[in-house]
């Protein structure tokens, strides 16, 4: 029997797409059971969501979807309908969490929302995540990954340290789906701390979750710097517009990029010390860490040009060597064949009966007690529906087969 | 007062610059008793950015540090020194969770590795957050966030078509990879309520990054297609990108993604003609002139500010958002009906707003937001009552730069 560190828990996931399903699977993947609900018919939107393998689209065979949806059991139930209630209801009895992302009032309009559930089942904990949170004047405002990545700042940041040109050069998005697994992560976090208080108090609540919040969190130096700047302080600008942070740049070299910082005194001696001492190195204005951030421009400048005749894996290596974080800039093809992946056995390769094995990233961390595991790929749309109606709520054949007609599940 | 979630949880903090600070603030906000172990031998770097260059204030003096760690306690103690390891030993005696982001090996060689930590607590929760992890060929590699990122594959995926690999904005991962230590945090804690075992967990900044490149990863391993730099663009949804707006170096993002959408947007624009234009009458056709689209787009965002924009598609269904710089952020009605930012204030830098932990909680009435410590504040307190040093004794370390 696999014991997880989260093996215990009961999540229920009212959710699709992106940022609901990470969160409720870094919870399965840690133990939690985690029931996915899904609409009949069609399913989570991420299932029509590629990659695919062979570019052929299949609503059990999206990589993404495989993803965010391993370790999890699926039944499909249509809420909308009269009996969708009932047996919604039967979930939650003994659910600890319920995480959901619907648009703020559409449960309530079910009587589903947490007020009401939470008179029926007083300890259960309700996670909410919206682009915007479930309060407020844009509480219903529609806004994807790349809405909440740029209305948190940090798409406006983007690319990180070298804009030189804001007309001809746009905030930038990333790959994927950043903001979306990040309001993942948040939720999953703040959801335990739920969890903690329950165990003090006995109460359940609602965790309300913005996922343009947890992406401006993740510039939250920016807040302190500005705050704390008087209003015609000589910082504010450089705090406002597309932030320079310091030595911190992808830089062209021979062979390809390598992403340098060289933040402290430390580093600096360091990269001197690695680049032969040239003379303009030596000059004041770079000599104490609050010269070199206020000549940064200057000091960006000499360092790419060198940068930019050495070698990117002798660079990176002999820079390591010196403690200077330096990093060659890895395609798809280095990270996958990363000799530190594999020995840390970071991706794990999960057989599916709708793709065969394919390769997936693992977990991010390695807890030596209570190891991550992979139990079962992600399911297909209802697939679990006889195991839990059945097996579980007791359902006979026949009404399970009733509901299947009337298109409840 | 109402309860708070980690009350009388205690945190042996070793954290320092950005990742594991965040996730001792999340800890200590959460009601947690954080006590961050430093020493002037090995000062937080971060105590020291973000001041006015003209008016420097010294270890306490820097708005970035007093932002980030808050809501937490402050020793001083020379791990360079056999009894400043003991006295941190005593400290993880009486802690339940342990916290460190230190260069790979460094804990080991003070003596304050998770098997010598489990000889003074052996039910202790540490966990360790590197570059790249505790072990294997790179292990010794250092590495912040905007750097590490880089051998995880994002910045190669990051960047305007054709143009060169980028780093993301805000010091990316460091404050998600906080987030993510919280959460593994928590979930040992959760583990260890319910068996009373305690374990080591091993976070790898790289990998949090990887983990989060799902379909670039698979992509590239089943159909070895390396996805490269794509500017804003999506594989599914269009339009899909930033739009100029009226003012200088103002954008707003819309992105739509099915026919309902669509339609609603080409009549708000003021162009329904489009609904009949061959170039768009589905999706892929739409995706194959989409930068005519995106052209004819910014005709008519341009005129317009942000939140005109966001308003008049909002309204109709379309998800259109101002791209936000930190200023525009803290104005925005919304983030202020949010309460987004904290006021832990503080004795040197003052009372300014911050950024607070993200999401609302209905059942918790104030967080615990208390002004981040000043460098060995609590010193005091932590080996006297505590600890239970004498007065003498604790003068002689200080003098010893033992507590220093």
């Amino acid at each position: 029997m696999f014991e997880g560190a989260l093996t215990g828990l009961k999540i229920v996931e009212l959710s699709e797409r992106v940022a609901g399903p990470f969160c409720t699977k870094v919870m399965a993947d840690l133990g939690a059971e985690v029931m996915k609900i899904e609409t009949p018919g069609a399913g989570d939107v991420a299932r029509s969501r590629g990659p695919f393998p062979g570019d052929e689209p299949h609503p059990d065979r999206s990589a993404l979807f495989l993803y965010l949806n391993t370790n999890k059991f699926g039944v499909t139930l249509d809420l909308s309908k009269s009996g969708g209630a009932l047996l919604f209801h039967e979930l939650m009895k003994d659910a600890d969490i319920l995480v959901e992302t619907q648009i703020p009032g559409f449960l309530e309009s079910l009587g589903l929302d947490f007020v009401s559930l939470h008179a029926r089942y007083p300890r259960l904990i309700v996670t909410s995540i919206t682009p915007f949170g479930q309060t407020g004047p844009y509480k219903n405002y529609k806004a994807y990954n790349l809405n909440c990545f740029h209305t948190g700042v940090v798409g406006y940041e983007t690319p990180f340290n070298f804009v030189t040109d804001p007309e001809n050069e746009p905030p930038l998005k990333t790959s994927g789906q950043q903001a979306d697994l990040l309001a993942g992560w948040t939720a999953a976090t703040a959801t335990m701390c739920a969890v903690f208080h329950r165990d003090l108090t006995g109460q359940g609540q609602h965790v309300d979750i913005s996922e343009v919040e947890a992406v401006a969190h993740m510039v939250r130096p920016n807040f302190a710097l500005y705050s704390h700047e008087p209003p015609d302080g000589p910082n504010r600008r450089r705090f406002l517009r597309r932030t320079k942070w310091g030595l911190a740049y992808v830089f062209p070299c021979r062979g390809g990029h390598v992403a340098l910082l060289a933040l402290t005194d430390q580093h600096w001696e360091s990269l001197k010390a690695l680049m032969g001492r040239p003379e303009w190195a030596e000059s004041e204005l770079f000599s104490t860490l609050l010269e070199r951030f206020q000549n940064i421009d200057a000091l960006e400048v000499s360092v790419a040009a060198w940068v930019s005749n050495q070698d990117r894996d002798e660079l990176s290596r002999k820079g390591q060597e010196l403690h200077i974080p330096v990093f060659p800039v890895r395609d798809m093809q280095a990270v996958v064949g990363s000799e530190q992946y594999r020995e840390r056995g970071f991706f794990v390769t999960v057989d599916h009966p709708a793709t065969g094995p394919l390769t997936y990233p693992g977990a991010p961390f390695k807890f030596s007690a209570t190891p991550w595991q992979m139990r079962s790929p992600a399911p297909r749309l209802g697939e679990h529906n006889t195991r839990i109606y059945g097996e579980r709520l007791g359902l006979s054949a026949e009404r399970i087969e009733q509901l299947r007609r009337e298109g409840v599940i | 007062m109402s309860q708070l979630p980690l009350e009388g949880v205690r945190v042996a903090d070793f954290g320092w610059i950005l990742a594991a600070p965040q996730c001792t603030t999340w800890l200590g906000v959460m009601g947690a008793e954080v006590i961050r172990i430093e020493s002037h031998q090995r000062l937080d770097v971060i105590r020291f950015l973000g001041q006015n260059p003209r008016d420097l204030k010294g270890p306490d003096g820097s708005p970035l540090f007093n932002g980030l760690n808050y809501s937490k306690k402050s020793v001083t103690l020379n791990l360079g020194h056999p009894r400043g390891v003991a006295l941190a030993k005593e400290i993880v005696r009486r802690s339940n969770i342990v916290v460190e982001n230190f260069a790979v090996g460094m804990m080991k060689r003070w003596g304050l590795s998770y098997a010598d930590l489990c000889q003074v607590k052996p039910d202790i929760i540490m966990i360790s957050g590197s570059p790249v992890g505790q072990y294997g060929p790179d292990s010794h590699c250092v590495g912040w966030g905007p750097i590490t990122q880089a051998s995880a594959g994002i910045c190669h995926l990051t960047g305007y078509p054709d143009g060169p690999p980028s780093s993301l904005g805000g010091t990316w991962p460091d404050y998600m990879v906080g987030v993510v230590m919280t959460y593994a945090v928590l979930a040992a804690l959760y583990c260890h309520r319910r068996t009373g075992k305690g374990q080591h967990v091993d976070l790898a900044m790289a990998e949090v990054v990887t983990a989060m490149l799902p379909e670039a990863i698979m992509d590239y391993l089943m159909n070895k297609r390396d996805q490269g730099r794509r500017g804003n663009r999506d594989e599914v949804m269009v339009p899909h990108n930033v739009y100029r707006c009226c003012a200088e170096d103002k954008w707003v993002a819309i992105a739509v993604d099915n026919e309902e959408e669509w339609q609603n947007l080409c009549q708000v624009v003021g162009h329904p003609e489009w609904l009949a234009d061959e170039r768009f009458k589905d999706r892929q056709s739409r995706k194959a002139h989409e930068q005519e689209l995106d052209a004819l787009l910014t005709a008519w965002t341009r005129a317009r500010s942000q939140t005109e924009i966001m308003h008049l598609l909002q309204k109709v269904g379309v998800a259109a958002t101002p791209v936000y710089d930190t200023e525009s952020l803290i104005a925005d009605p919304q983030f202020q009906h949010r309460d987004f930012l904290a006021s832990p204030g503080h004795p040197v830098t003052g009372d300014h707003p911050v950024a607070g932990i993200p999401g609302k909680y209905s059942a918790i009435e104030k967080l615990r937001y208390t002004p981040a410590p000043c460098l060995g504040q609590d010193n005091e307190q932590v080996f006297s009552e505590m600890l239970g040093l004498s007065q003498e004794e604790i003068k002689r370390l200080q003098e010893e730069k033992v507590i220093y």
